[in-house]
């Protein structure tokens, strides 16, 4: 019987989703090269169905409880390959990422309005880096991790760019360009160290490999690790690697900006769990024992969330434009995810739990916040804090929805930010970094000064006009299910929280698993 | 790290080593060799034979020259994937064709999309 | 159903119904806020109707798990600490509802902001869980945020700013204390991890001996010292005279009188209960802060001019009598540690709404341009008389009890007796300052810029929240079991956690 190259049949339901998405987007983009200028909105549209089709794929699977890998086998080689994992992890996170890039489409639809340009390149560039997007929270594998990245990357370069009349917005693209291929090319050299060291790619062999080399080797998992963290430190957004941010962010469309902000940081924290802690484990494990002699990886790890909480947070003071301040104080927030990602390996793999509740209400109370930044920008014609004076009377209910997300962000109870924070930061106590919970939450006060300007601009400062605000259907509903949805999770965090507890148990079985 | 690791290291400093003495030893032994007389014509670029009518640093090339290259790395990748699936054709059957085809399918709509966005038209 | 939470979430409902209504009449503002704050204090007096005075432990418990995965409950319940509070805390709200003509626009906005801060005090009084506790310690900053930002005075959205950041900081603090301390009692004590403060009482308790006393010290007066920021004491005091200053006068009574009893009942309730052995370590250094802030905050009244800002510091100098009344551990200390909770909550918010009134007529709070107002408002001077007594602590007024007993538990404590003689010393300064108040206002010549002003006496719906108060000041000085006797049965139980 002749050996198969590969054989994956029985196993196309663990890419079903990202089919769609390719799927779907190579058909808008037919469909939007068929289209006379002005009807654009269709690929909009279609665009937002496939997102939906996909969050149903993804939600009934989960109902299902399908899991899985996707396997093959090298032509004359003996045992399996895995290239995707299918866990609770992968579905949880593609889930936020599914929900935050349909969020952003609708955001986008309404942002084409009025503007000439490449409306429907926006919608299934979107589309393609969503892909990738999953493509990173799925993979076992380092080469599929790597293609998933490229995937989400490539997209999200032109997409900064979009508004090709907008100086700013072209040197966002450019910027995001340069900086995220440098970015790529340091991760994938890091890879090459892993691959190095452990003779394979697929990350569920990796870490018994890894265990077998360590003793001997341990200089070269940390420049492993050094790497991972620049490339992955670029693509997270966090201090000190995190110059590209503010520019990017103030430059790019606003709904590009959301996605950057929630789908593209969430993916690269996605990929940072799976290969900058779990092939890691075993060499933090032995920086326990005391023959250990490399770098403390924990302690790297929450200096640069300490770092990213300060710097983000103290930078974030002094913007005057909402989009700016917004990359900055996104850039605090990656520096509390951080905290859980530095209590992973102390604690297992039950932290990943809190960096999952997280980051669903980060991407819900992100995206709520710049669905109304959208808005009062772009009706004001001014990005600074002042296009907000007023907002309380003139759309009481918009205002009182932007009130709940910056509430939420600054980590005030009754949002669901607050038990983010209880969940990350609890986790770190547990994981004895209690030093770097005390530290988190006393930076995060800094944060309450910027939020509390916006509701400062909205309650306290009279508006220069009295008319109302008026918001498309569309964005009500995001901008009603990103408010709702935070005070849901606020006051019953369980939840969400019982799913993203089993994610812990899950993970681990990806350690522990035989291929 | 085992010291085969090093002498795989070793093999490109050797590399970089040689392929600078070569460059900078035999631009010296020429110089050792041959005459030396400038004139004003010797530093004008070459431009297959034709007498250059701007300074070398104003010409400008029109964009739409690497529009044109990047169409041609497109079906250069073609070319590139295609041989070894025709290779190896006999061992993978029915789905190495539909492979190759989806392969095919996507470039298409990328020759599609050039074309449609008149980037095939020299204007 | 339970009645606490009857009482804890009447506010609520009135603040989220009232989102829907439209905000035309004022006056119907005003009547919403008392209704809701009045039905909230009948449920209050219906737990005190139906609480058994001579049982110590929690009563009314009710606990549902909230999030499972770390022990958080949702926990109400309620003992003889802290019955008295949830009773002031509805009285005071009453009468600054009752209050309402300082508020000149945005009426709605401002009894929703109140009445959710009621809510929120309300709630922290009945929790039983610290995580939420914390909720509550928060759910009453964002209302104080905006009450203090929108309807101060003065440079109101920098004060607004720097209260919520100075108390976020201690709150931070506070909530990753609190994490610490769950996992420390699980950790140590080996049960399941649980945040519920009866629960993790007694496992504490278990694991007393085994838990590092560095780690116990350090977590104590890191609970401490963030619970101090809400009282305010000496040297955490800095944001107290900016807010009580700039806030419109309702709202400073509601946070001087209530609000600043969050920290105290935290460290009674929580911190040391929780942490026995490190708070009878640490008690000297709180009974030194709180010595401290007895003369600091006395000294520094007497040197303002601002009626507003000498409340503030008056206020922070009773503060560290309740304080010094907390470190002596003993009985009496603690009693008169309660007493000064509930004397003081009733005290302070009548002097704010006298200095309000005072301010009203005047147009302004500087005792310099004051005088002679007895010629003209009798009634008004008659009230800011009492009340200044009763500051002092003068027989027959709550102030009395509460003073006389922290002291007396202070001497009892032999790490405090020093302390505490030179804490007496405060009388001195706090006589002069409140005399000197009162002379300054009531008495002498009316100044020239006054005598044109027609200046009426007060009218009955301003008059009705200061005499409340002060009625409750004499009924509690003449009948101290008022408060004493839910308090004594519990205040053993905590005592019996002590060790004494």
């Amino acid at each position: 019987m002749p050996p198969t190259l590969i054989d994956i049949t029985g196993q196309w339901q663990y890419l079903l989703a990202e089919m769609v998405l390719v799927g779907g987007g190579i058909v808008a983009m037919i469909v939007d090269l068929l289209l006379p200028r002005r009807n654009k909105s269709v690929v909009g549209y279609f665009s937002l169905a496939i997102v939906l089709a996909a969050i149903t794929v993804v939600a009934v699977q989960m109902g299902r409880h399908v899991g899985g890998y996707l396997q093959f086998q090298y032509v004359g080689a003996t045992g399996w390959k895995n290239t995707v994992v299918v866990d609770l992890f992968a579905q949880l996170m593609s889930l936020i990422m599914l929900v935050g890039a349909l969020f952003v489409l609708v955001m986008d639809v309404y942002d084409w309005r009025g503007r000439q340009g490449y409306e429907g390149e926006s919608y299934y560039l979107i589309l393609f880096a969503t892909t990738g997007a999953l493509l990173m929270a799925n993979s076992a594998d380092l080469i599929t991790l790597f293609i998933g990245m490229e995937l989400l990357s490539l997209p999200s370069y032109v997409l900064a760019g979009l508004h090709r009349q907008n100086v700013k917005s072209n040197e966002a693209g450019l910027k995001y360009f340069l900086y995220g291929g440098l970015a790529t090319a340091a991760i994938l050299y890091g890879m090459s160290f892993l691959y190095g060291l452990s003779g394979t790619t697929d990350l569920v062999a990796m870490p018994s490999a890894i265990a077998s080399q360590l003793p001997n080797e341990r200089l070269f998992f940390d420049i492993a690790f050094a790497f991972l963290l620049l490339g992955l430190g670029f693509k997270m957004a966090v201090v000190p690697f995190h110059m590209w941010a503010p520019d990017v962010y103030e430059g790019a469309p606003t709904p590009v900006t959301a996605y950057l902000s929630v789908v593209s940081k969430v993916a690269g924290f996605a990929m940072a769990t799976r290969v900058l802690i779990v092939p890691f484990l075993p060499v933090v494990a032995e920086s326990t024992t005391a023959a250990h002699t490399g770098l403390p990886l924990v302690t790297i790890l929450a200096i640069v969330a300490v770092l990213s909480m300060l710097g983000g947070n103290a930078a974030a003071l002094r913007q005057r434009n909402a989009k700016r301040l917004f990359a900055y104080s996104s850039i605090a927030q990656a520096g509390y995810v951080l905290v859980g990602l530095a209590a992973m390996p102390g604690q297992s793999a039950a932290t990943a739990g809190s960096m999952v509740f997280y980051l669903a209400v980060y991407a819900l109370m992100n995206v709520g916040a710049f669905v109304t930044i959208e808005w009062v920008t772009r009706a004001a014609g001014d990005e600074s804090l002042a296009a907000f004076a007023g907002l309380g009377r003139r759309s009481p209910w918009m205002a009182f929805a932007f009130t709940v997300c910056l509430l939420s962000l600054g980590g005030f109870p009754i949002t669901a930010g607050f038990w983010g924070k209880f969940f990350l930061f609890s986790f770190a106590v547990n994981a004895q970094l209690s030093w770097l919970a005390y530290a988190g939450m006393v930076l995060s006060v800094i944060s309450f000064v910027y939020y509390f300007r916006f509701i400062r601009q909205m309650y306290f400062v009279r508006p220069a006009t009295a008319e109302t605000l008026q918001v498309d259907a569309g964005n009500t509903v995001v901008l009603a299910l990103c408010t709702v949805g935070v005070l849901f999770f606020g006051i019953v965090p369980n939840v969400l929280m019982g799913p993203a507890q089993a994610v812990g148990a899950s993970f681990l079985s990806m350690l522990n698993a035989v291929p | 790290m085992p010291a085969v690791y090093w002498h795989s290291w070793l093999v490109v400093v050797l590399f970089l080593v040689l392929g600078v003495a070569l460059a900078f030893g035999l631009l010296g032994l020429g110089s050792l060799f041959r005459p030396h007389q400038p004139s004003a014509a010797k530093k004008t670029p070459y431009e297959s034979g034709a007498i250059d009518i701007v300074e070398a640093k104003e010409v400008r090339f029109n964009v739409r020259y690497y529009l044109f290259a990047l169409m041609f790395v497109l079906f250069d990748v073609e070319t590139v994937f295609l041989f070894p699936w025709a290779v190896a054709f006999n061992r993978l059957h029915l789905f190495g064709l539909i492979e190759a085809f989806i392969f095919l399918a996507m470039l298409g709509v990328g020759l599609a999309y050039a074309w449609k966005k008149k980037v095939l038209r020299w204007q | 159903m339970n009645l606490l939470l009857v009482a804890v979430g009447l506010p609520l409902l009135g603040a989220v119904a009232g989102a829907f209504l439209p905000s035309r009449s004022a006056a119907l503002w005003r009547w919403w806020g008392v209704g809701f704050s009045l039905a909230a204090l009948v449920a209050a007096v219906l737990v005190a109707v139906q609480f058994d005075m001579g049982q110590g432990s929690l009563q009314m418990r009710l606990s549902l798990p909230w999030v499972p995965l770390f022990g958080v409950t949702f926990g109400v319940g309620i003992n003889g600490i802290s019955l008295p509070l949830l009773l002031l805390s509805a009285v005071v709200f009453c009468a600054a509802f009752a209050s309402f003509g300082w508020i000149e626009e945005r009426q709605k906005e401002y009894a929703l902001w109140l009445l959710v801060m009621e809510c929120g005090l309300l709630g922290l009084f009945v929790a039983t869980d610290l995580i939420l506790f914390f909720v509550f310690f928060e759910v009453v900053l964002i209302p104080s945020y905006f009450l203090v930002g929108i309807f101060g005075r003065g440079n109101r959205e920098h004060t607004a700013i720097k209260f919520v950041t100075y108390t976020g900081v201690a709150s931070a603090v506070l909530l990753i204390s609190f994490v610490l301390l769950a996992f420390t009692a699980a950790r140590y004590g080996g049960g399941n991890l649980t945040t519920d403060i009866p629960a993790l009482t007694q496992a504490m308790g278990a694991a007393e001996a085994r838990i590092p006393a560095g780690l116990q010290t350090a977590l104590f007066l890191a609970m401490a010292l963030a619970f101090m920021v809400k009282m305010p004491i000496f040297p955490l005091h800095s944001w107290a005279p900016d807010v009580y200053r700039d806030a419109p006068i309702p709202v400073a009574a509601v946070l001087s009188g209530v609000m600043s009893k969050m920290g105290a009942y935290g460290i009674l309730r929580i911190a040391v209960p929780l942490l026995p052995a490190a708070a009878s370590q640490a008690s000297w250094l709180l009974g030194l802060l709180g010595v401290i802030s007895i003369l600091y905050g006395a000294i520094a009244a007497l040197g303002q001019k601002d009626l507003r800002l000498l409340l503030a510091y008056s206020s922070m100098s009773h503060m560290g009598v309740l304080l010094l009344g907390i470190a002596s551990l003993n009985t009496v200390g603690l009693q008169g540690a309660v007493f000064q909770m509930v004397s003081h909550g009733l005290i302070i918010p009548g002097l704010f709404f006298v200095v309000g009134l005072i301010g009203l007529r005047a147009q302004s709070y500087d005792l310099q341009e004051l005088g002679g107002l007895w010629q003209r408002s009798p009634r008004l001077m008659g009230v800011f008389l009492v009340l200044g007594l009763a500051a002092l602590g003068l027989p027959l007024t709550s102030g009395f009890i509460a003073e006389f007993q922290a002291f007396a538990g202070a001497f009892r404590a032999s790490q405090l007796q020093v302390l505490s003689f030179i804490g007496v010393l405060g009388f001195i300064f706090s006589a002069s300052y409140i005399l000197w108040m009162v002379e300054r206002t009531a008495y002498g010549p009316l100044p020239p810029r006054l005598e044109q002003a027609s200046i009426r006496d007060v009218t009955a719906m301003e008059w009705v929240s200061p005499l409340v108060l002060v009625l409750l000041v004499v009924a509690v000085g003449v009948f101290p079991a008022l408060v004493g006797t839910p308090l004594t049965p519990s205040l053993g139980e905590l005592l019996r956690g002590l060790g004494g």
